[in-house]
């Protein structure tokens, strides 16, 4: 298949988009693992065991 | 060592606050400052820490270092706990150890006031009473003979002013010195008073300047000058007249320490880069809807347009360079005792550049974009912007510390500063415009952009902290 | 255990931890969802037809209009949340409103990007001010002043309550910006032509085109299920800090 015309802005749209979607998939992941992370810490200590 | 002070008088606002206050401290010997509130307890301890002049007398400091102001020998403990909500408890005790030079030990100050614990916790979740500690453990983490200490006891439960107690006894018992304002006794044996009250003349009931003779005291007990030549040992054996090296790295590290600081706080409070390249970004868009689509109007207005954003956006974040110090109370220690002032008024400058200038230069080719420049124009232009905010930001500095000074913020602040930086503006976009005529057009209005914001990084601190020192 | 023959009510999403297990068990489907639907997506963008003027370029709207669609979408989530906030007093309808900004910023960004991707090859330049997209750089605008605010105020409930009135007040003026904002463009239009809107939706346009918007929605729909899942993680450990500092 011959590439087709301007296919430097075709690409460099979709490349945004997966580079977009793949940082806000790293975003949610990274931020889920970061704050079970503090949780578990704190637990460890201790803290919050009493309440509910 | 000796802290005196003779003939003291403090008129404010046009109001006098107190006249012929003198006071005399040896080694090892407290004073506690009393009288109704309003009587100037705060502003005599003020006017020691050298934040304030005093409008007759003056405050000597006998025995120590004679090339240090008393507020470099000195910690003072206001009302203000200084402490930063974003940054940790440990954080905010590493960084006024750093910023106060040697010796520090930190942990085990924090032990000492039993925040260990509490080392990684952020500083907004602690009550008053925590953060009054965590002030506790700034004085022993880093030692000065002398403490000024207002009203130390506020916030503390019975324990804490117990351990407060403690903590001064240990204090005079190795040959410093206390000056406390307080309304009742704070648990130190011997010390002397002296009553303020409110304006009236000949109200100090303080000792007479010969040490170990007259005056009123607390509990029993004598602050026997058999203390002084053990305090003399003990004074000489602190490293307080350093040799010229070691004092300037010291130098270095409390500027290194407020740059971290202030930088740390701006990536974790966020909102100020995102805050300034938002208006940026705000101001680039009107301009098209205030002169239409015209592609070819917005390519030549471009450069004037980018700079007019990014200098707007620049004044708007400047309130926030001492607005917060000032408020909790960083302000007063960075001005008594530390680094020379100009150059910790530079560090600010250099951390508040980074945070609020640079991201608008990195914006700004993107917003080049919008407003149909071609690259060489674009290049032109964010060249001159980064050689241009960061006069933007120390010819800013000028206005927010008078914005400290007079206490006011808003709209004031730029409309100060604005008139300010019109040489920038014209040379910046002059340069950027002339890039599409070749280098050598180029070169000189560049080349004074360039000397622009030289002369404003000598300017710039050295006003600033000029207007820093003769605020009250 | 709990009976799961009622249908699932809205008070069942109220309780956070109740919410939190729903999502651990969701996401995982949802994920899977939204991966099949863009392979077929990519799939049917890869066989549509090059349009007889612009070409293969015209793929690009399979990724700029769905964007568009979602930073409306979002917008519109965001008010629902907004009224949660202020009517309903729901407590996720903060978290709602918090999470769903920051993606809704993205989506915008992607919208214009594309935009202007579609637009240089085709009309010459990186960006236009034609109605449609300064409508969506405006909307870009707002959805990072909601950001803006929720970072800089400190108190969540606060922020939710001046994040939930500017979000309504954000939905009332949107379509006031974009009226102004077409009447603008027409204003000049002897200058300048662009319409971005594509040709008239043909039938092998059409299908890519909807499945790539149903596979952005899900993808939507996962992300900020995720997100809301960590942002009630976070005001946990916010309160087990205050607990922590209240105990030494």
């Amino acid at each position: 298949m011959a590439l087709p015309a301007h296919a430097a802005f075709i690409i460099a749209a979709y490349g945004a988009t997966i580079v977009v979607v793949i940082a806000l998939i790293i975003w949610v992941i990274g931020d889920y693992r970061e704050q079970k992370r503090v949780l578990a810490e704190l637990d460890a200590r201790g803290i919050g065991r009493k309440t509910g | 060592m000796m802290l005196s002070g003779t003939d003291l008088a403090c008129v404010r606002a046009g109001l006098p606050i107190f006249r012929d206050v003198s006071f005399a401290i040896d080694a090892g010997q407290a004073l506690l400052v009393t009288g109704p509130n309003g009587s100037g307890k705060t502003t005599l301890l003020r006017l020691i820490a050298g934040l304030i002049r005093p409008t007759r007398g003056q405050v000597t400091l006998a025995g120590l270092d004679p090339e240090a102001s008393i507020g470099e020998e000195a910690h003072y403990l206001a009302h203000q706990d200084a402490l930063k909500p974003s940054l940790t408890v440990a954080e905010n005790l590493g960084f006024w150890s750093r910023f106060m030079g040697p010796p520090a030990s930190p942990e085990t100050a924090l032990a000492a006031v039993r925040l260990d614990t509490l080392a990684g916790l952020p500083a907004a979740y602690l009550s008053a009473g925590q953060r009054r500690r965590l002030s506790l453990a700034r004085l022993l983490a880093v030692y000065r003979p002398i403490w000024l200490l207002d009203e130390p006891t506020a916030t503390l439960d019975a324990d804490g002013q117990a351990s407060l107690a403690q903590i001064m006894r240990d204090h005079l018992a190795s040959g410093g010195i206390i000056v406390a304002a307080t309304h009742g006794p704070l648990g130190i044996d011997g010390a002397r008073e002296l009553r303020l009250s409110g304006g009236q003349p000949g109200c100090a009931a303080g000792p007479a300047p010969s040490p170990g003779t007259r005056g009123e005291e607390w509990g029993e007990g004598d602050a026997s000058s058999g203390r002084s030549s053990l305090a003399a040992d003990r004074i000489t054996a602190q490293p307080n007249s350093s040799p010229q090296a070691a004092k300037h790295a010291t130098v270095l590290k409390s500027l290194a320490a407020i740059f971290v600081r202030d930088v740390t706080i701006a990536l974790r409070v966020g909102g100020g880069a995102l805050m300034g390249v938002l208006f940026f970004l705000a101001v680039v868009t009107l301009i098209p809807f205030a002169l239409g689509p015209d592609l070819a109007l917005l390519r030549r207005v471009g450069p004037a347009v980018l700079w007019l954003g990014a200098l707007l956006a620049s004044l708007l974040a400047l309130d926030r360079l001492f607005a917060t110090d000032q408020d909790d109370g960083s302000l007063d220690l960075i001005v008594a005792g530390g680094p020379p002032l100009e150059l910790a008024v530079g560090a600010k400058a250099a951390a508040h550049w980074l945070t609020t200038g640079l991201p608008l230069v990195v914006a700004s080719p993107l917003f080049g974009v919008l407003l149909n420049l071609e690259p060489k124009s674009i290049g032109a232009t964010v060249l001159t912007l980064l050689v241009g905010t960061p006069a933007l930001t120390l010819i800013g500095l000028i206005g927010a510390a008078l914005a400290v000074a007079l206490r006011r913020g808003g709209i004031l602040l730029p409309v100060l500063v604005l008139p300010l930086t019109i040489p920038v503006l014209i040379f910046g976009v002059a340069a950027a415009n002339a890039a599409l005529d070749g280098p050598v057009r180029f070169a000189t209005p560049f080349a004074i952009l360039c000397a622009l914001t030289l002369i404003s990084l000598v300017i710039g601190p050295f006003a600033a902290a000029a207007t820093l020192r003769h605020t009250e | 255990m709990i009976v799961q023959k009622r249908p699932m009510a809205l008070i069942d999403l109220a309780n956070p931890s109740r919410f939190l297990a729903l999502v651990g068990r969701a996401l995982p489907w949802l994920a899977l969802a939204t991966a099949i639907a863009f392979a077929i997506g990519i799939v049917l963008v890869l066989m549509a037809p090059d349009d007889y003027q612009q070409g293969a370029t015209v793929k690009i709207m399979f990724v700029h209009v769905p964007a568009a669609w979602l930073a409306s979408l979002i917008w519109v989530v965001m008010s629902i949340a907004a009224l949660g906030t202020l009517v309903w007093r729901h407590p996720l309808a903060d978290v709602a409103a918090k999470t769903a900004a920051s993606i809704g910023a993205a989506f915008t960004f992607l919208c214009l990007f594309a935009g202007s991707m579609w637009g240089r090859p085709m009309w010459g330049t990186y960006w236009v001010w034609d109605a449609r997209l300064t409508s969506v750089l405006v909307m870009f605008l707002m959805y990072l002043g909601l950001i803006a605010l929720w970072q800089t105020v400190e108190d969540p409930t606060r922020a939710g309550r001046a994040a939930a009135i500017l979000t309504l007040v954000g939905a009332i003026n949107l379509p006031i910006i974009k009226f102004s904002v077409d009447w603008w463009n027409t204003l000049h239009q002897g200058t300048s032509v662009f319409r971005l809107d594509g040709p008239s939706i043909h039938p092998t346009i059409l299908a890519p085109l909807l499945v790539m918007a149903l596979a952005f929605t899900l993808l939507f729909v996962t992300l900020h299920l995720a997100a809301m899942r960590n942002e009630i993680l976070r005001r946990r450990v916010r309160t087990l800090r205050l607990l922590q500092a209240h105990g030494a």
